[in-house]
């Protein structure tokens, strides 16, 4: 049974083992703020219990990260997407209120067929730096799908467990 | 086909193909982000069956919601949604048959075998992939989840608070708590990690 110390010694600057291991993982996802990391490495330099799980923490890291990686999931499963797909590929389904839609399902109806179709829409349709990319806005994000995401599983939202 | 022939196409844009039934656009974002589905599914449920489930589970959702999504939104993150959503309800689902009395024969005997986990065995260097497998197996779903995301996808913190929809402060308490078990669990092995 590895001890831990309660709280930190004297002289180190105001982080305690609790919050230290919490900046420890953190800090395996992401860079902290400046103060952070400072309090973190000052904690370190007086905390062998923390340097512990900080060394521990980035074998485990670096070990699932090792891990083979699974084979990739069976051609079954496109087959059984392309069998799920709405209509055949071709039908036209014009948006007017979509110009780049109504462009898209154009080209298809033409009789171009699908790969003219995606062609022809790379040509006229390649988008500007990205308009489409994010934003990161979550409630843009919530609305992006009418619920689509929540509905096949249990959402909780809470950091529990 | 395969996905590197409309390379530069964005997913957004091949989400506003699919809504027309595009069979081509399906195929590119199938290519283009069915790996990392079925990955964090199979790291998550442990089952190359369940992954397989849950992956196809993924895309019919996109299929089905193509029609609704909206431009301003980004692809990846409402896919990292939808895949914690959608293993999480396979888990749940699971654990309520057994908690129902009900035997889930099927996932019992994809679960490795008890003696497998003598510390002998697992003081072996080749267990430990096997060892670490576990570990993450025996973590509640959303601290297996966040660490799926985090340590072998490599997401960061606002990636991981958009994926599990919970705050960055509620990500880091869900790392830190299952990187608190998962040492716990594998402590006997921690001389073999730090082998150089
Ligand atoms: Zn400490």
């Amino acid at each position: 049974m590895s001890p831990i110390p309660a709280f930190r010694d004297a002289a180190a600057p105001s982080m305690t083992c609790d919050d230290a291991v919490v900046a420890i993982s953190a800090a395996l996802s992401g860079p902290l703020t400046s103060t952070r990391r400072a309090a973190l490495d000052a904690h370190l330099g007086t905390c062998a219990a923390c340097v512990a799980f900080a060394e521990d923490a980035a074998a485990m890291r670096a070990a699932l990260q090792a891990l083979p990686p699974p084979p990739p999931p069976p051609d079954a499963v496109l087959d059984a997407l392309e069998a799920r797909l709405p209509r055949a590929a071709g039908a036209p389904v014009v948006h007017p209120s979509l110009p780049v839609a109504g462009r898209w399902g154009l080209a298809i109806a033409g009789g171009l067929g699908v790969a003219a179709g995606l062609l022809l829409g790379l040509l006229v349709l390649r988008p500007p730096a990205s308009p489409m990319e994010d934003t990161g806005d979550a409630a843009l994000l919530a609305l992006a799908f009418g619920g689509i995401g929540a509905e096949g599983g249990p959402r909780r939202p809470g950091g529990d467990e | 086909m395969t996905g590197p022939d409309l390379p530069t196409t964005s997913d957004e844009l091949l989400v506003a193909a699919l809504a027309r039934g595009d069979k081509q656009a399906l195929a590119v974002l199938y290519h283009r982000h069915s790996t990392f589905v079925h990955r964090v599914a199979w790291r998550t449920l442990g089952d190359g069956e369940a992954a397989r489930d849950v992956t196809q589970s993924v895309f019919e959702g996109l299929i089905d919601g193509a029609r609704h999504f909206r431009p301003q939104a980004r692809f990846t993150t409402w896919l990292h949604r939808v895949v914690v959503n959608r293993c999480l309800h396979h888990l749940e689902r699971a654990e309520h048959r057994l908690r129902e009395g009900g035997h889930d024969d099927a996932a019992l005997e994809r679960r490795p075998a008890p003696e497998a986990a003598s510390p002998e065995r697992l003081l072996a260097g080749k267990e430990l992939g096997a060892a670490i497998e576990r570990a993450l197996a025996d973590l509640p779903p959303r601290q297996r989840l966040a660490i799926v995301l985090a340590d072998v996808e490599g997401l960061d913190q606002r990636g991981l608070a958009a994926a599990l929809e919970t705050s960055e402060g509620a990500v880091e308490s869900l790392l830190v708590r299952a990187r608190q078990r998962l040492r716990a669990t594998l402590g006997a092995l921690r001389a073999e990690w730090r082998r150089p």
